[in-house]
């Protein structure tokens, strides 16, 4: 048996489109196929009352007009009937005597007997599962197209002046089989739920409050009939599409019938996905060209926070920032602290913890600047001794080593005792920092105290006249920064973070000879 | 007696509700269809005969092959007692007589000029319009009546869509004595005289004046002694009595408004004017038919370049821009060529003998602008007309030096180097190809290593002088 749906089948276009609204960030068009048949059924109108409206209509009709006896007929307050009676007195359906107006009449045998003239029109079924689409359509739209080398159809969107091409994925069913033709009741039940998505729904699937009343009503499934025996197979032109600023990640299916979302196509679609791997890379792509998009976001977001970092570290630091060997490191450091600041109580912790990690970079990177400038050498046997058998051994008596330590400390002009840290720096951690094998901040800094004693050029012997706390600056960055990684259980806040950034900035114009003027970054 | 109408019923007795009115002339009225994807033409016409006789041409009209035309014809006649048809809605479209004067408010000219497409817009629209007559003189059909009214472009300046309207006068080829219609301006002299029905050269007529009005902005008849002369003079000079305005042998009737057809006009397109409007006024047969038309306003399209300065477009033989004085930049010509594998292996160029030497045959040109993107159509790539001849092919952008192509069709087209040695391909990611002076560019393939088809190198000229 032939493939029911081929490429040549009828495109139908009944202008899908969002809920009032919602704005799509990216969208993908289908052709998604359905089984037509025509039948003859009562025209769908939208509704022109609500359901007590349409009850205290009928007590009018009936001739019952007191407010008190219509709500003692509807066990509604009185009140309510009231107020019911003054919104239908105010649409001209009831005159001042509470008797319906032929305008009255007309709206109630329209919603209530199901008066409305019988039309030839067309309901249109799923091919896989042979549930029918809650709708009911009089005129066919079909979609201008443009076929392609391989027959495959383009649709022409946009207005006759100015048209454009979409590419749209056609979902064609390969099996020949045909669900059994929809019977009246389910024909009924498309052109109810169409009316309840007309009156009051960008989503189809909500049911009709009284659809259940009179479903089984005889006379109005004596109307219905099925014009055709067999189906004609079309396409739907729809779309699949994401949210404008809607991070969920969640990708959502418009009706072909213009009547907003539709979470039932959504399924359907979800459903054939596994059977048709195109439909699933249409799928796919969705997000791809949205995950291009928001990248292209983030790299403009990145270059205008590095723009705006590097412009405060100018005015903090003066432009000579530039010229310093850790200048990366410095606008890593900003970048982060401004990104901080941006996000506010929204900045995620592991945020703030990188900004510690990005400060004790920055002194790392400025001590092995100066490493290489003013090279360690062999500072580190002051802390070493011989053993028997001739090879190197640390200084196991810390009392002696934190003495070492401090004297050179002490020679510079730093402020001594020193940190407890940083005298218990261990002399293989400074023997890694003067061979350059490690760059535990705490070594290069004893490393550097150590070879700056005998060079008066060092840049420690100028920054130990500028600020004897150097070392305690310093100290307290790398056990804040070591903090930050190893204690996770620690809160932190950005105020917190502030006076260590503002003092990683004074020790690099220190370092780095940075003239800052009369600042309190040098003042403290 | 249409004010009242609110509702009209197709013959397939579906319902339509119409909503605003869009247009009324002389014969009728046009109203939008609820839905906003057709229109209702509904015509007045009170003589039960002259009813009768429309609703049969109206019902000829709807069988006539038009389907593959830019012919917004009958799509559903519509049930009595309501006389009219159902047509689709030209949606983002305006009359062409929007682009043929200006707005009495417009303080300058040149800038609405550009602001409704320039020089290349108008070129393009006008070619699109020639190619829909070509095709349906072709099918034996006339239009009878084109005139700026009846023909609808795009309204966004970067379109050049075109659809004909008012598709109830195409007829077969009538004879003298039979009714005509025509809109005054336009009819051909021997239309006006009554010596001649409508037929492919009365259409070719109304197009040329059109498309001279369209660029030029005044009326290739009506020069300066006919405006200010009485009402009478006019008619002497639509009836093909008083020489067109350009008219190298009689300054009679010459034109003191209008922009200078130096800019308007490329040297083709002054030729096919003057054969128009000089012997084509009074003998017919002499008239360049609107295939002729269409060939040259595309190739002048092609030939145009985007001033970077005033943004306006001109021919790229000026050596700076017509509008501001602004010296041309440099550009690069894409040379359509023929390449025929038959002639032999580093001999399939196409060529022509030209003086001592041989030329190869170039077929078409575009002009490509510094930092402007082109297309190579398939009218290009292939020399396909009509419709089909506008589908994009290849993206062209020159930068610098170098052109980037890309193919917008999803086939892979060849590139070859200038010696043959080496070949690439343009696919749907971008591919550049360096220009340098004084070397001949890589070839681009339009088709088919094994059969004759059209090639295209890049030559890069320098820019004008002031």
């Amino acid at each position: 048996m032939a493939v029911l749906f081929q490429l040549d089948s009828p495109v139908l276009h009944f202008g899908p489109r969002l809920p009032a609204g919602v704005r799509y960030s990216q969208r993908k068009f289908l052709l998604w196929p359905a089984l037509m048949y025509r039948v003859v059924a009562p025209e769908v109108r939208p509704r022109q009352v609500n359901i007590l409206q349409k009850a205290v209509l009928g007590m009018c009709r009936a001739g019952i007009t007191f407010p008190p006896r219509i709500g003692e007929k509807l066990r509604i307050h009185a009140d309510l009937a009231t107020l019911i009676l003054s919104e239908l007195l105010q649409r001209g359906l009831i005159k001042q005597d509470g008797l319906p107006t032929p305008a009255g009449n007309e709206v109630f045998e329209a919603e209530a007997l199901d008066m409305r003239p019988a039309v030839t029109g067309h309901v249109f079924q799923d091919p896989w599962s042979g549930d029918l689409w809650p709708r009911f359509v009089q005129r066919l739209d079909y979609a201008e197209l443009d076929r392609r080398e391989n027959g495959f159809p383009d649709l022409i969107l946009g207005t006759k002046g100015k048209p454009r091409r979409e590419r749209a994925f056609m979902c064609r069913p390969l099996d020949p089989s045909v669900p059994p033709a929809p019977d009246v009741r389910q024909i009924l039940r498309a052109t109810r739920r169409h009316k309840s998505a007309l009156r009051n729904s960008e989503s189809f699937e909500s049911a009709d409050e009284d659809e259940h009343l009179d479903l089984d009503a005889g006379p109005v499934l004596e109307r219905i009939s099925l014009v055709d025996d067999s189906p004609t197979p079309v396409f739907l032109s729809t779309f699949i599409y994401l949210v404008e600023n809607d991070h969920t990640g969640d990708w959502h299916a418009c009706d072909p019938f213009g009547l907003g979302e539709s979470p039932a196509l959504r399924r359907a679609v979800e459903r054939e996905l596994a059977h048709f791997p195109r439909l699933r890379e249409t799928v796919e792509a969705l997000f791809g060209s949205s995950l291009n998009e928001q990248a292209e976001k983030q790299r403009g977001w990145i270059a205008e926070v590095r723009a705006l970092a590097t412009s405060n570290l100018e005015g903090t630091l003066t432009v000579d920032v530039r010229d310093l060997p850790e200048f990366e490191q410095l606008v890593e450091l900003e970048m982060a602290h401004v990104e901080a600041g941006l996000l506010g109580d929204a900045c995620p912790e592991q945020r703030l913890r990188d900004l510690l990690g990005a400060a004790r970079r920055v002194l790392e990177s400025s001590f092995r600047s100066i490493g290489a400038r003013f090279p360690p050498g062999d500072v580190w046997r002051k802390v070493y001794f011989k053993d028997k058998n001739g090879m190197d051994r640390p200084v196991q008596d810390q009392v002696y080593v934190s003495a070492v330590y401090r004297a050179h400390a002490a020679e510079l002009g730093f402020k001594t005792p020193l940190p407890d840290a940083m005298a218990g720096t261990r002399p293989n951690h400074l023997k890694a920092a003067c061979f350059e094998s490690g760059w535990r901040l705490r070594g290069a800094i004893v490393a550097a105290m150590m070879t700056a004693t005998n060079q008066p050029r060092h840049p420690l012997v100028r920054a130990a006249e500028r600020r004897p706390e150097l070392i305690e600056d310093l100290d307290r960055v790398a056990t804040m920064a070591g903090d930050a990684i190893h204690a996770g259980d620690s809160i932190l806040e950005l105020a917190a973070m502030s006076p260590i950034i503002e003092s990683v900035y004074r020790s690099v114009a220190i370092l780095g000879g940075i003239d800052v003027g009369a600042t309190q970054l040098v003042g403290g | 007696m249409t004010s009242v109408i609110r509702q009209v019923t197709d013959l397939n007795g579906a319902r339509h509700v119409l909503t605003r009115q869009l247009g009324r002339g002389g014969q009728g009225a046009v109203f939008e269809v609820k839905g906003g994807r057709l229109a209702a033409k509904i015509i007045f016409d009170s003589s039960p005969s002259r009813r009768e006789q429309l609703r049969n041409q109206l019902t000829a009209v709807k069988r006539l092959p038009l389907a593959d035309l830019e012919i917004a014809r009958p799509l559903e006649m519509l049930r009595e007692p309501v006389l009219g048809y159902l047509m689709e809605l030209l949606t983002g479209m305006q009359p062409l007589s929007a682009l043929c004067k200006p707005p009495k408010a417009t303080t300058s000219v040149a800038s609405w000029y550009f602001q409704t497409g320039g020089l290349r817009r108008r070129l393009a629209l006008l070619a699109r319009t020639a190619d829909v007559l070509s095709a349906l003189h072709g099918k034996g059909l006339v239009y009878s009546d084109p005139s700026p009214h009846n023909i609808f472009v795009s309204e966004a300046s970067d379109a050049t869509e075109v659809r004909f309207i008012d598709s109830d006068n195409i007829r077969y080829v009538s004879s003298a004595g039979l009714p005509t219609v025509f809109t005054p301006g336009y009819g051909a002299p021997e239309l006006i005289r009554g010596a001649s029905g409508v037929n492919s050269l009365t259409d070719a007529h109304a197009f040329a004046v059109l498309c001279f009005q369209t660029l030029s902005l005044v009326h290739p008849l009506i020069g300066d002694a006919v405006s200010s002369g009485p009402p009478e003079r006019e008619e002497e000079a639509f009836g093909g009595s008083m020489p067109w305005v350009d008219d190298p042998g009689d300054s009679s009737n010459r034109c003191s408004i209008g922009i200078p057809r130096s800019v308007t006009l490329s040297a083709r397109l002054a030729e096919i004017s003057q054969r128009a409007f000089r012997a084509g006024l009074k003998h017919p047969l002499q008239r360049p038919g609107v295939s002729e038309w269409a060939e040259r306003l595309h190739a002048a399209a092609d030939a145009t370049v985007l001033c970077q300065e005033c943004h306006g477009t001109y021919y790229m033989n000026a050596e700076q821009c017509p509008w501001c004085d602004a010296p041309r930049l440099g550009f690069v010509v894409a040379e359509f060529q023929l390449w025929d594998p038959a002639l032999g292996e580093g001999s399939e160029l196409v060529s022509r003998p030209s003086g001592d030497r041989r030329r190869p045959v170039i077929v078409a040109a575009l002009a490509l602008t510094d930092g402007e993107s082109r297309v190579i159509t398939r009218r290009l790539a292939t020399g396909q007309a009509g419709r089909d001849g506008q589908r994009p092919v290849i993206d062209l952008k020159f930068e610098g030096t170098r052109v980037t192509l890309q193919s917008l069709d999803g086939a892979s087209y060849r590139l070859t180097s200038p010696t043959g040695a080496r070949s690439a391909s343009v696919g749907p990611k971008p591919s550049s190809i360096l220009l340098k002076h004084d070397e001949a560019s890589w070839r681009l393939h339009l088709g088919s290593p094994d059969a004759l088809h059209r090639v295209v190198s890049f030559t890069a000229r320098k820019g004008g002088t002031k």
